[in-house]
């Protein structure tokens, strides 16, 4: 590459020329004392709240805390340059990230500085940091599905485009899977996704990543990444950034999806900075006004009205609990900010049910308004039904004589788990979801195996797709289960049921005694009897 | 400059906070006897020329392991007669109460209150060179009818500015100097290239591949 050296010095004579006389006036301050991440600054009396400071060393920070005779600032970025006695300067503006179309795509720090190495983001436009959430005369209700691709979310705690749906469990738990699964099926729609990753490993970052990457899903991410070793302060105001860069499309109505992993790291953080601010601990030694820290960036999540463009922001908060403490300070503020709440167990995520979602406390309020007609027909009762499922195997753990009735309803509850289960990374079409859901909850599984419930489904998904196609589409393009779509499903399991054998008598019984023995027994047994109803099978 | 600095740097928000109460108090009683700019003067004389020489005397006074009745006998003996008696009670108020270590500040905020009072305001420049009486009364008097005060100006010497002066009022910074001048040159054009740069990088990159 070669520069031509006219180029630059005409630049610099340009700058000269156009350079007028003008008096630099600012507002300076001489700095007190520098802490982890803050300074105390005697001067800058006209400060407001929450302007930007510049420091000798280019280092900007943040007013924080206005006292009556100094001014508290959190620095965004290296504070050991910064020295006591250094003058600092007002810089009359609010901190602000780039916005646009441009950002798709990129890996970018809170402040909207690129660190992917795909060269400088070729924006004009910026956003403040901190914007006001939308009014109400600015807002309608949810209405419009926002499908995750998980049979277990869209069935049980459906997410509308507006929501603010809580991921909430222990670590390790497959919170992160969920809100990755959520971006990924957003490929064939028109949502843009933000992943504003909070305190996290660098290392599981890069991982996630490489994941959005080899599923396609990086041509419409965003991923805002303040990382473990990174200043607190930043950790603080990626959640704050990324909802600006969201925001954008919103207000030009489009639709964006936001991820906040997680959001107990960043009340880690500020309750970090209030500390050094001296601002007085509260319970948990979180200060006063954490919960609002959450409740108003959750609040800019929202649908637009009409007349505004009918945008919308949908956002995944997560929120990870210790030994499954719901009622901490945090988990608790955040819950009752959110819409809904998928709650994820361990014991279930160490028992093979994946998504570990826990259907009797997850929730979604804006339920059947964020599901497409045909879904909330076969998933109305799912989630209380399984909930009950859960209740019943814990008392048919201890050995009792049930009934024919009860034997039923805990076999159909077998099969549903089952049929709920599902792999990272493989979202499933909403159609899809309806027919196995369908199949699952009328009954048309009974016959099969429990441990054959997956192979079933895979089986029948590909004959679906390959022989019903336009049924799917019908239900595509309905949005709703007519009776003439639902004749024409049931006349499909049952010709898919018939040819798989399902319902030959043979197979029938050993079937039965494969649910029998799943149901009384330990796994071993069930698998054992499975293998041989495939046996007979075969 | 690396004065006021260190003036600074010893700078107790909350001493300077008690000092603008005691100050104001000050105020008030040497204004009705009709002594402020007596008492302003002996009040800073002793925390910089008293102090300065005598500073064992001030960590007497700011020891909190003595008395307040010794100390209000040291002040007697030191001052009396010689101070305005105004001055000298609020000195004995000041050690009955524990906070002649405020002085310093007491001091300050006195004369800021009396500044504040006259319509007279104390700038600081700086300039590159030295400048004499003449040319910085003239400074002040521009200044002064411009902010309508009487100016006072403190003024330093700082060779790094190149040219032209830099005036502080309280927080506020007017600067004129040349370096500042230059270090915004230099941004802008850094900016400016960068912009040029990118917008070139087509050309460059087609360059590579040819």
């Amino acid at each position: 590459m070669k520069f031509n050296a006219n180029e630059i010095a005409s630049v610099l004579q340009q700058e000269i020329e156009q350079y007028d006389n003008q008096l630099d006036v600012r507002e300076v301050g001489t700095v007190l004392e520098v802490g982890d991440g803050i300074a105390r600054v005697y001067g800058l009396s006209g400060l407001m709240a929450s302007e930007m400071v510049e420091f000798p060393s280019g280092v900007q920070g943040l007013a924080f805390n206005l006292e009556e005779n100094s001014v508290g600032i959190i620095i965004l970025g290296d504070y050991l340059d910064i020295k006591e006695g250094d003058e600092v300067k007002a810089l009359g503006r609010l901190l602000s990230v780039p916005v646009g179309e441009e950002v798709i795509g990129r890996v970018l720090d809170p402040l909207g500085n690129p660190i992917d190495g795909k060269g400088p983001l070729n924006t004009s436009q910026r956003r403040n940091v901190e914007e006001m959430a939308p009014g109400v005369a600015a807002r309608q209700p949810v209405c419009e599905p926002l499908q995750t691709g998980i049979k277990a979310v869209d069935a049980m705690t459906p997410i509308g485009r507006g929501q603010r749906e809580l991921i909430i469990g222990d670590r390790k738990t497959g919170k992160t899977a969920i809100a990755l699964d959520a971006i990924i099926n957003q490929r064939d729609s028109d949502v843009k996704c933000f992943y504003v990753a909070v305190g996290q490993k660098d290392s599981s970052v890069a991982g996630m990543i490489k994941a959005l990457e080899e599923n396609g899903a990086m041509d419409y991410t965003t991923v805002i990444v303040s990382g473990a070793s990174t200043p607190a302060t930043l950790q603080y105001v990626a959640p704050y950034a990324g909802t600006s860069m969201a925001e954008y499309f919103m207000l030009n109505g489009q639709h964006a999806l936001i991820v906040y992993d997680d959001l107990s790291k960043q009340a880690t953080a500020y309750r970090q900075l209030s500390l050094l601010m001296r601002r007085p601990p509260g319970r948990e030694a979180y200060p006063g006004d954490v919960f609002y820290c959450h409740s108003r960036l959750l609040e800019r999540s929202s649908k637009m009205s009409e007349e505004l463009g009918g945008g919308s922001l949908t956002s995944l908060p997560i929120i990870e609990t210790l030994e499954g403490e719901v009622s901490a300070y945090i988990p608790t503020n955040v819950i009752s900010i959110t819409d809904g709440q998928i709650y994820l167990q361990p014991d279930l995520f160490f028992s093979g049910i994946r998504p570990a979602m826990n259907a009797g406390i997850s929730v979604s309020r804006v339920g059947g308004a964020a599901q497409i007609k045909a879904m909330k027909g076969v998933a109305g009762g799912l989630r209380l039904d399984l909930a009950a499922f859960r209740e019943l195997e814990a008392f048919a753990q201890l050995g009792t004589e049930l009934d024919a009735a009860t034997q039923s309803q805990l076999d159909r509850g077998y099969r549903m788990v089952e049929l709920l289960k599902q792999p990272q990374f493989k979202p499933v079409p909403v159609a899809e979801q309806v027919l196995v859901i369908y199949a699952g909850t009328q009954g048309h599984l009974d016959k099969v195996p429990v441990n054959e419930v997956r192979q079933w489904e895979e089986e029948f998904l590909q004959f679906a797709r390959d022989r019903k196609s336009d049924l799917l589409a019908a239900i595509v393009s309905e949005g709703a289960l007519s009776d003439e779509l639902e004749s024409q499903l049931v006349a499909a399991l049952d010709e898919f049921n018939a040819g798989r054998g399902n319902s030959t008598p043979a197979a029938d019984d050993a079937a039965k005694a494969a649910a029998d023995t799943a149901a009384d027994e330990e796994q071993p047994a069930a698998e054992e009897a499975a293998e041989e109803t495939a046996a007979s099978e075969d | 400059m690396a004065e006021t600095r260190s003036q600074q740097e010893s700078f107790d928000s909350d001493r300077q906070q008690v000092g603008e109460v005691y100050a104001q108090a000050l105020l008030a009683a040497a204004s009705q006897h009709g002594v402020v700019e007596s008492s302003l003067e002996q009040l800073e004389s002793v925390c910089q020329d008293v102090f300065s020489e005598l500073p064992k005397l001030r960590l007497l006074l700011d020891s909190p392991r003595i008395g307040p009745a010794d100390k209000q006998r040291v002040l007697d003996k030191a001052f009396g007669g010689q101070m305005e008696t105004i001055l000298l009670n609020f000195l004995k108020v000041l050690a009955e109460h524990g906070r002649l270590d405020c002085l310093a500040a007491i001091s300050a905020a006195y004369r800021e209150l009396y500044n504040e009072s006259t319509g007279r305001v104390t700038l600081q420049v700086t300039s590159a060179s030295e400048m004499d009486q003449a040319r910085q009364a003239q400074i002040a008097q521009q200044l002064g009818e411009k902010m309508n005060k009487t100016v006072e100006i403190e003024l330093t010497v700082d060779p790094d500015l190149i040219g032209g002066t830099v005036i502080r009022d309280g927080d506020t910074v007017y600067d004129g100097s040349v370096a500042n001048r230059l270090e915004q040159i230099r941004q802008q054009a850094m900016q400016r290239t960068t912009q040029q740069f990118q917008e070139m990088a087509d050309r460059f990159s087609t360059e590579d591949d040819s």
